[in-house]
């Protein structure tokens, strides 16, 4: 397909992401699952044709991982839906879709990463899927977690929102753990050691921290207060791990850049 | 009781990651921190303590994959930080620049240590020959070597062919390709490829860290939920 093409499929689920999404906030859940549907068509139409070009998995540039996300989102909706009981949380997913589906309206399709030797390695695949995965749980958790402050006032939709960010929660962490881990055994298979304390490994293990934190401070009901701030904060530093780090100044001398 | 244990738990490992970020932030900015020093002396000591007293004495409630995959959590977070401490009481890493062999094999068997000191491999090595596969552009793709072992008592030579992402193993040591260049080296002007040896006494630990702690939280947060799914109580299906 055409850049042209393409680039019109994104402008499409653009606006079908939106429509499902006002749709679904004024109650119209039918007609919004239709927008949606077809929404999602278009990005697994991106997805598909991403694995066509490679010949490989669609993840060779910033364009390509972040269309797979957006895609991936409406796999959340069915473990939310089918798995957890909580066919409530569409507009949340929607939105968070919506979002990665605009930014992609103004990336550059074209451009690809040539994979250094580094990256040439069976553990590659894994790890940014893994991570992939938890990063969408986790912006999901946030937006939920962000939806509390506006339903102050109603205890029972509080309940119900803290309900589905544990449950995001508990994805999120099994795959950002073993995405870490699938990274540190890498690691050690092409640089010669676990963990060196780079700039890029630092903020995942902040993030990872964070997460773990939140995990052990839902059970204190003396630290509550403190819950939605982490969670926030987990979700603030997988923004600056995976989009940030690389601008940073200690990221010159980092492993994980790549030029 | 419980609630109180919780409850510090929860501010203790709220301020190590308070602690953390703040390091981070600070290394983000250019500022040196030395992040290894911080972890030997802090992370695997009270780190290890911590959680081997959680494997003791709590008591995980939940259903059986919850409390196993709590267990198993804790213990591979032990088993890695044993794996690391292995390596910092009897493990060792040199890295040296060996020249590409041209009409006469060179083997090497001493590196010289950053600080002046003699490190003995307890084996001969000698790089054959190195090999760059390219890009259209130009830029590297691969890059591997053939390196040649020969034993000094038998006069047996072994080849194995070592590129990156994939180490070689040789006496305990793994040896890694780094990187590649041309300058001077021990034989004049000429190729190098430089090559980090490695002896990790702690590797298998870590790495069998590795597989109990990814498996730990797998059972412990999904496993754990599938089994039991939160079910909507009559209130929240009229909220609904």
């Amino acid at each position: 397909m055409t850049d042209t093409i393409l680039r019109i499929i994104i402008i499409i689920a653009t606006v079908f992401y939106t429509a499902a999404f006002v749709l679904y906030l004024l109650k119209k859940t039918k007609p919004g699952a239709v927008f949606w549907i077809l929404a999602e068509a278009g990005s697994v139409t991106l997805v598909v044709n991403n694995f066509l070009v490679n010949d490989y998995v669609p993840f060779v540039s910033m364009y390509q991982v972040l269309t797979f996300a957006s895609a991936l989102f409406g796999a959340v909706y069915l473990y939310m839906a089918f798995l957890r009981d909580g066919a409530w949380a569409a507009p949340y997913v929607i939105g968070c879709s919506l979002i990665l589906s605009m930014g992609l309206c103004f990336m550059d399709i074209a451009s690809v990463w040539q994979f250094p030797p580094a990256l040439r390695s069976v553990y590659f695949v894994p790890h940014i899927l893994m991570y992939v995965i938890s990063y969408i749980m986790a912006a999901a958790a946030f937006a939920m977690t962000v939806t509390k402050f506006f339903v102050r006032n109603d205890p029972l939709r509080q309940k119900q929102l803290d309900g589905g960010i544990y449950d995001c929660v508990c994805v999120l962490f099994p795959f950002m753990t073993a995405g870490m881990l699938c990274g540190a055994v890498w690691a050690n298979e092409v640089w010669g050691a676990f963990w060196s304390w780079d700039i890029k490994e630092c903020w995942a293990l902040v993030t990872w921290l964070m997460f773990m934190t939140w995990l052990h401070i839902r059970r204190s009901a003396d630290l509550t207060k403190f819950r939605d701030a982490v969670l926030i904060a987990g979700f603030a530093c997988v923004i600056v791990t995976f989009f940030f780090v690389n601008g940073m100044t200690a990221s010159e001398t980092s492993m994980h850049t790549y030029n | 009781m419980k609630r109180r244990v919780h409850t510090v738990i929860g501010l203790l490992l709220l301020g190590i990651t308070l602690f953390f970020l703040v390091l981070t932030i600070l290394f983000s900015a250019g500022v040196p921190v030395n992040f290894r020093g911080i972890a030997v002396t802090a992370v695997l000591t009270f780190g290890g303590i911590l959680m081997a007293g959680s494997l003791v004495f709590a008591r995980p409630s939940g259903n059986l994959p919850k409390r196993i995959g709590f267990y198993l959590t804790h213990a591979g977070i032990v088993l890695m930080l044993a794996g690391f401490a292995l390596f910092e009481l009897g493990g060792d890493s040199v890295t040296a620049a060996v020249p590409v062999s041209e009409e006469v094999y060179t083997y090497y068997s001493n590196i010289q240590r950053e600080n002046g000191e003699i490190c003995d491999l307890g084996f001969n090595i000698c790089v054959e020959n190195f090999e760059i596969e390219r890009y259209d552009d130009g830029s590297d793709r691969q890059y591997s070597a053939d390196l040649l072992f020969a034993d000094a008592v038998t006069l047996k030579v072994e080849n194995k062919e070592l590129s990156v992402n994939h180490p070689v193993r040789k006496n305990g040591w793994k040896i890694y390709l780094m990187n590649h260049g041309k300058g001077f080296t021990a034989d004049g002007i000429g190729e190098y490829v430089n090559l980090l040896f490695r002896r990790d006494p702690g590797e298998y630990v870590v790495k069998a860290g590795v597989i109990v702690l990814a498996a730990g939280t797998v059972l412990e947060l999904l496993v754990g939920n599938a089994v039991r799914p939160h079910k909507k109580t009559k209130e929240e299906s009229a909220h609904d």
